[in-house]
Formats: C-alpha cells, structure tokens, sequence
C-alpha cells in the first residue's frame, strides 16, 4: 500500500513537542553529527544524494531563529523508496539515531529524512556545498528554499519567504525560471504588489 | 536600527547562527509557559495522531463536530488552502449534519472536531471519489490510496 507521505517518519513533522525533547545540558544542534549521518548514507550508497534543507538551511542566509527539528531531503536509490527504508534507518542507528515513536532523534534533536522528488528533488540537485565545522554537506540554495515555502505556503513559509527576500542574496532571474517551471507565484503583499527583494 | 541589528546577524558565519539558534531554543524551553497553552497543544497532537492512525489502518473514526455525532471513514489530512488550518476529508457514514445529508464526502475543520476516538471498526478502502491530491488542501500530510490500488 502506498500513502501519499513523502517523509520515512511521517509522524515527525507537526505538533510534536520538540522543546521538551531538548537535553538539560545543552541545546545546542547537532548539525555537524546530523550532517556527518547524511554523508554516511550517501557513502555507504543507501542513499544517492541529499541536501540540508527547511529552516536550518534557511538560516544560513538569514538572522538565526528557533527551530525544531533538522530535513534532510535525500535522492533514493531507487524510485521505491520504501525497498531501502529499513537499511536506512539501521545505519541511522548505527550512528546514534534513536527511534521513538514515529521520531528520529539524533542527541535528542529530531531529524526528518524526507524523499526527494519534483522540485526538492531539483533543490538537491542544484544545492550549494558547504563546509560546517570541518564536515562537507549540500544545502539548498535560497531561490529553491523560496520557491519550496511559495509551495507549501504555510503560515512559516509566507514569513520565511519574507525574511529570504529582506535579507539574503537571491539571484532573481534563478528564483523566476524555478517559480515557473513549477507553476508557482511568489505570496502578494497586503497591498496586492509582488513582495520586493533585497536590493 | 533594528533592521541594521538584523542585517547584520544575517551576515554572521552560519556556525555563529547556528550556535545562536540552539540558544534560541535553550531560553524557549526554559521560558514559563502558559498551562493552558500545554494542554491545548497535547490535545491537538493526540488528536493528530488518533487521525493518522485512522487514516494510514482504515480505522473508522466517531467524533463530534457542530454538535452532532459522525460516523467517518477519514481520506485525506492536511492543510486547508483557504486558512492554513488543519482539515480532514472524510467520508460521512452516519451521524447526524447541518445540511441534512448525512452522508458523503465532506470537510471537517480539525480544530471544530472534538470527543474523537477510534471505533474500532475498518473500512475497506478509498471512497470512489477520493482524491489524494485534495484540491481544497494546500499541503496534503496524508491520503488514503486510490480505492484501485489497494
């Protein structure tokens, strides 16, 4: 049976209470193990290619704001994501990821592994290569981090489509040829106009 | 000023950012928060869950909504286009409605649903009519399969 999910732990995505989850002693991200994880994946060929993307990679262009969880969007191997799902979460576990529930947990941070496909696919594909604290990693560019939120366009994609446009660096001709090859439009302002990018 | 202030933290090193964040998140777990907040948070999430579960088994949901009991096969959850909220499609199977059709697909806003629970009872499959990309929906989270294909 196929459910029309994107993501291997469904479960992780909404009103889990994330903030309790955080350990006493430090709240600090683990992005740098997170990321490490992902590399894992894409070495050990569970995975063919992934990107750091949602609101920690965001924030790399942007003021720094809270977040609950870490997504990572991976390429699967094959086109039946579930064949592979098993051997992914083992080697997650391998690596200190901890299942609870419908949760992965790495240092009791929740991290999301969600499939690729259409226009996240496309944002893996094209992301930008970083290096964080001495692991190299793919994140998604902020032209697709827009074009992603105007799709999903929940009430923290609007303000985070309005913080990327305030305050990062867009390559403008980039962000049109997405948003139309994807039949997508940017969110009006209150007065009806096209929001205005950083000049 | 508070632009510039901002400006400027955007320009920080992604680390710093990062690292700032995850203090972020330090001072809102330790900022008192309203009990009231808690307990509607905890009944949302388990109402979440109780869906998901109903919709990825076929479980027959039993809730109250505009004062009147349904009887409901749940298709599709997501958010709604319209207002950002939270929706579930479900097939009415019994119970009572506003309109008087007591059967049929329709729209049931998640925050007006109240006295959920699971019946127990499965249902088959995916109504004819499902559509798993619900147009009324700007985000599906999640849908039943076509009828066809399970």
């Amino acid at each position: 049976m196929n459910f029309t999910v994107n993501c291997i732990n469904p479960g992780a995505h909404r009103l889990w209470d994330y903030r309790n989850r955080m350990p006493e002693e430090s709240a600090g991200i683990p992005l740098a193990e997170i990321l490490r994880a992902a590399n894992e994946l894409v070495s050990s060929g569970l995975i063919k290619d992934y990107a750091l993307g949602g609101a920690l990679a965001a924030m790399r262009y942007v003021e720094p704001f809270a977040t609950y969880d870490a997504d990572i969007f991976f390429i699967p191997i094959t086109e039946d994501i579930s064949a592979g799902i098993h051997d992914i979460y083992e080697a997650l576990r391998a690596h200190g990821c901890e299942v609870e529930g419908d949760h992965l947990l790495l240092k009791n941070f929740p991290v999301q592994f969600l499939a690729a496909h259409g226009l996240t696919e496309e944002a893996v594909q094209n992301a930008d290569t970083i290096e964080y604290q001495g692991v190299r990693a793919k994140l998604f560019r902020p032209e697709y981090i827009i074009a992603i939120a105007a799709n999903v366009r929940r009430a923290k994609d609007l303000a985070r489509i309005q913080l990327l446009l305030e305050q990062a660096e867009i390559d403008k001709n980039l962000l049109e040829s997405i948003l139309n090859r994807h039949k997508l439009s940017l969110p009006e302002d209150e007065n009806g106009n096209a929001p205005a990018t950083r000049s | 000023m508070k632009m510039e202030m901002r400006q400027r933290l955007a320009r920080e090193s992604f680390e710093e950012k990062i690292h700032k964040a995850g203090q972020l998140i330090h001072l809102a777990k330790e900022f008192p928060r309203q009990p009231t907040c808690v307990a509607t948070e905890s009944a949302a999430a388990a109402k979440e869950k109780t869906i998901i579960y109903a919709i990825r088994n076929r479980k027959l949901l039993e809730f109250s909504y505009n004062s009147r009991t349904r009887i409901v096969e749940p298709q599709s959850y997501g958010l709604s286009k319209k207002t950002n909220q939270l929706l579930m499609r479900g097939y009415q199977r019994a119970g009572g409605s506003v309109s008087g059709y007591t059967r049929g697909l329709r729209l049931f806003d998640v925050a007006k649903i109240s006295s959920l629970r699971q019946t127990g009872e499965r249902f088959a499959k995916a109504q004819p009519a499902h559509n798993p990309n619900d147009s009324a929906m700007s985000k599906v989270i999640l849908s039943l399969p076509l009828s066809h294909n399970s």
